[in-house]
């Protein structure tokens, strides 16, 4: 299920908020654990056995928790636990690009690929959802107990809300068990938290539906025309509504995800920071999808020695993590190519570029400008042979078949959604927030983004949310 | 006591939330293939071409065609190409379905290369398009940006279907917003080239087919001089076929037989260029699309060509 539907908003969330509600305190986590499988059940409707995959996984590492707690062969159970769950992820998510590139350097090399590489049925599974996110929450909570930080979860409810409370599970945001275990417990509601989550929530709705679905059209537009056909205008018009459209529909997702859960009364760290006014590409991600950048600094950046091994070992640890970033995001060449470029953009400004670009802000804007829709080309697209027409487009060398006034259309049918996204990627929405949000006008204002959302939303306008195949 | 109501209250609240859902869920889409059925438009009716990457709400299995297949567009071997230009009633087509045994050959030869004949289609002469005017959606639009035919006028808007081109004026260059009613009466054409149906498909056929050729009755009326050209719907391609339950080739290739049938071969004429834009299974080239649908640039220059090389001149 998606938040931005209607059987969502009409269906699942008014069922579950009055169930949650009335429900005694000793079972709000079994109302959230089963609303929430119901959530998940919903999604994979045509794959129901991932349903069941799921609570394998929940008790399997439920079980490993315990195991990982114990004093004697605690690394081997974390080893087994890694295994089992980043297995699982290989499976689903890598395996056919493993295959295809196996088969790639076994030609290489003048080895002929035997036949199962390329028709094996296990290249045509489907990607459970939120995977990506699940296996990362797992592998955190047995981390901490081997390091000794957290104790095992004894209650096995009280565990998947953990792992599979359907504010995150499809999206994240990436939370850590010792985020969570106090309110997991001591659940108290407070009309702070009510107000607060409705507000997150509406207003996430709104940045998803009313802006990035809006501005999305226009990257539809471009793939529509073909990559190498576009003009320069409509190029980079092109790659920063998708800059647009990402940032909107991630940041939209992840605020609905933090308002749903304080509606439940669970404070989920945030994803985002107006990511899209830094002036360097390190600060950039530590504004954007906060969590994942902050687990694999301590789950891999820092066991790997971090920067206290020497210079040396520290560029080759960025060139882990950052590969590794890209690859978690996709898998396919340009998610490695994509990691591999900010991998070298982040040494070159660890090396010295970004004490300038700090100093003067000014050029840090410019430069972060010209270099984020440039970076999310190499993200958007999946062939490298449409990265590369791309951005021939966008220094005014596209084909002969180029129409001049192609981006007219989008201006006129989408410009003032791209004014309102840029408007709000800087910190004046949360100004303006932070200005309405405890005043009676809040009300209406609220009131009409959810008209609005819910009007697009039951007009079928939406679409999936991007993030699906993580 | 206060206990005892919350638990109840909740197991109460569950089962409705199951209850309703069983019934909610499996309701929508019958819902939405009831109204398809009546012909009505729903709300999400919506341009299904709009977003390359969405899967439409307004997919419906409950139009799958079961009419001609891709392999009738292959010539049967009877069918005499000895046909000249002194095609006379003999090739007129009867809009009643009397003749049955004879439709098959008919049809076929109508979709062979694209109209009655080979011969009676030619290279457009200098300024054939000057009084041309194109009717359709979101792939007439393509071409009024990319076919290079820029002294023609064009009708076209993303979404437009013979169900709502009365009801939701389109943008002409030069005139702004303007309702189709107004604007057909406008100005003199010599030749109207239509492309509609690829939004209907989901929809009742017949009453598709009927509204199609009231539309070309309108047009007829309004531009009592012009040749009209039926366009052939192009085809979609295989991997577009999987993801759409409404939108096949089948399905296509079923309307466009339907409204050859329109076509009187005198002042009407139905244009198929799908043999240009196809590959050898007769799905649309893979790599002529981003989107199963809409063609790239250097392809709608390729439709726009065939067009040109198919003129019909009296």
């Amino acid at each position: 299920m998606v938040f931005a539907s209607v059987d969502f908003l009409i269906w699942f969330l008014p069922f579950f908020l009055a169930t949650y509600y009335v429900a005694p305190v000793k079972i709000k986590n079994f109302v959230i654990v089963l609303f929430s499988l119901v959530f998940y059940g919903y999604g994979c409707v045509l794959n129901p056995e991932y349903l069941l995959l799921l609570v394998i996984s929940v008790i399997v590492n439920w079980l490993l928790g315990f195991l990982t707690g114990i004093k004697k062969g605690k690394k081997l159970f974390l080893f087994l636990g890694i295994v089992f769950n980043f297995g699982l992820l290989i499976l689903f998510k890598y395996l056919s690009s493993l295959l295809d590139f196996s088969g790639f350097v076994m030609n290489r090399f003048g080895i002929n690929p035997p036949g199962w590489l390329f028709t094996s049925p296990l290249r045509s599974l489907v990607l459970p959802l939120g995977i990506s996110f699940v296996t990362f929450q797992s592998v955190s909570y047995l981390t901490d107990i081997c390091r000794g930080d957290i104790t095992p979860e004894k209650n096995p409810v009280d565990f998947a809300v953990y792992m599979i409370a359907f504010p995150q599970i499809i999206t994240g945001p990436i939370v850590r068990y010792d985020e969570v275990s106090f309110r997991i417990h001591n659940r108290y509601l407070t009309k702070d938290f009510i107000y607060d989550g409705a507000e997150k929530f509406v207003f996430g709705l709104g940045m998803k539906v009313l802006i990035a679905d809006r501005v999305g059209g226009i990257w539809n537009e471009c793939a529509k025309i073909g990559y190498e056909d576009l003009s320069a205008p409509m190029a980079w018009l092109g790659i920063a509504a998708y800059s647009l459209k990402l940032y909107f529909d991630f940041y939209g997702y992840s605020l609905m995800a933090v308002g749903l859960g304080k509606l439940i009364g669970f404070d989920y760290p945030d994803n985002f920071r107006e990511p899209y006014t830094a002036v360097s590409m390190t600060e950039f991600w530590r504004r954007w999808h906060m969590t994942l950048g902050s687990w694999f600094r301590d789950y891999v950046y820092i066991p790997l020695g971090g920067n206290r091994k020497g210079k040396a070992r520290m560029l080759l640890n960025l060139v882990i993590v950052w590969t590794f970033t890209g690859i978690w995001h996709g898998a396919g060449a340009n998610f490695v190519l994509w990691g591999l470029c900010l991998a070298v953009i982040i040494i070159i400004e660890k090396l010295f570029l970004k004490k300038i670009l700090d100093k003067h802000r000014f050029f840090g804007h410019i430069y972060m400008i010209v270099l984020i829709p440039l970076s999310w080309l190499v993200f958007a697209l999946d062939s490298l042979t449409d990265i590369k027409n791309y951005f021939m487009c966008m220094i005014g060398m596209g084909s002969e078949y180029v129409y001049s006034l192609d981006w007219l259309k989008c201006v006129k049918s989408y410009g003032i959604f791209v004014i309102a996204g840029v408007i709000f990627s800087t910190k004046i929405g949360r100004e303006i927030f932070k200005k309405i949000r405890r005043k009676a006008v809040v009300v209406p204002v609220m009131l009409a983004v959810l008209a609005a959302s819910g009007y697009c939303v039951y007009k079928g306008m939406n679409d999936p949310f991007m993030y699906f195949n993580f | 006591m206060k206990k005892f109501f919350s638990y109840l209250l909740t197991i109460i609240l569950t089962f409705a939330f199951f209850f309703t859902g069983a019934e909610y869920i499996i309701k929508i889409p019958s819902n939405v293939a009831e109204k398809k059925e009546s012909g009505e438009e729903t709300t999400s009716a919506q341009d299904i071409r709009s977003a390359p990457s969405t899967l439409p709400e307004s997919t419906t299995a409950a139009e799958t065609a079961a009419g001609v297949t891709v392999e009738s567009r292959i010539q049967p071997a009877d069918v005499s190409v000895t046909e000249t230009d002194e095609i006379t009633q003999a090739v007129t087509v009867t809009e009643t379905e009397s003749e049955t045994e004879t439709e098959a050959p008919e049809t076929s030869r109508k979709t062979l290369f694209g109209g009655v004949g080979r011969n009676k289609f030619r290279a457009a002469p200098e300024g054939y398009f000057n009084d041309a005017l194109f009717v359709g959606d979101s792939r007439t639009e393509a071409l009024s940006m990319y076919g290079n035919i820029p002294s023609a006028d064009y009708y076209a808007k993303v979404g437009m279907s013979v169900y709502n081109i009365y009801s939701d004026p389109a943008k002409v260059e030069g005139k702004g917003k303007i309702r189709f009613s107004e604007f057909i009466n406008q100005k003199k054409y010599g030749k109207v080239y239509v492309m509609l149906g690829l939004n209907e498909l989901g929809y009742d056929r017949k009453r598709t087919v009927s509204k199609y050729s009231a539309l070309i009755e309108d047009i007829k009326k309004a531009q009592p001089e012009a040749i009209i050209y039926i366009e052939a719907l192009l085809h979609v391609t295989a991997a577009e076929e999987k993801k759409n339950i409404a939108v096949t080739n089948a399905g296509i290739n079923d309307f466009n037989s339907k409204i050859a049938k329109i076509c009187d071969d005198e002042t009407t004429f139905y244009l198929d260029v799908n043999d240009v834009l196809d590959n050898a299974f007769g799905y649309l080239k893979d790599d002529s699309t981003n989107d199963g649908v809409h063609l790239k640039a250097k392809y709608v220059r390729q439709w726009a060509n065939a067009i040109q090389e198919r003129a019909v001149v009296l």
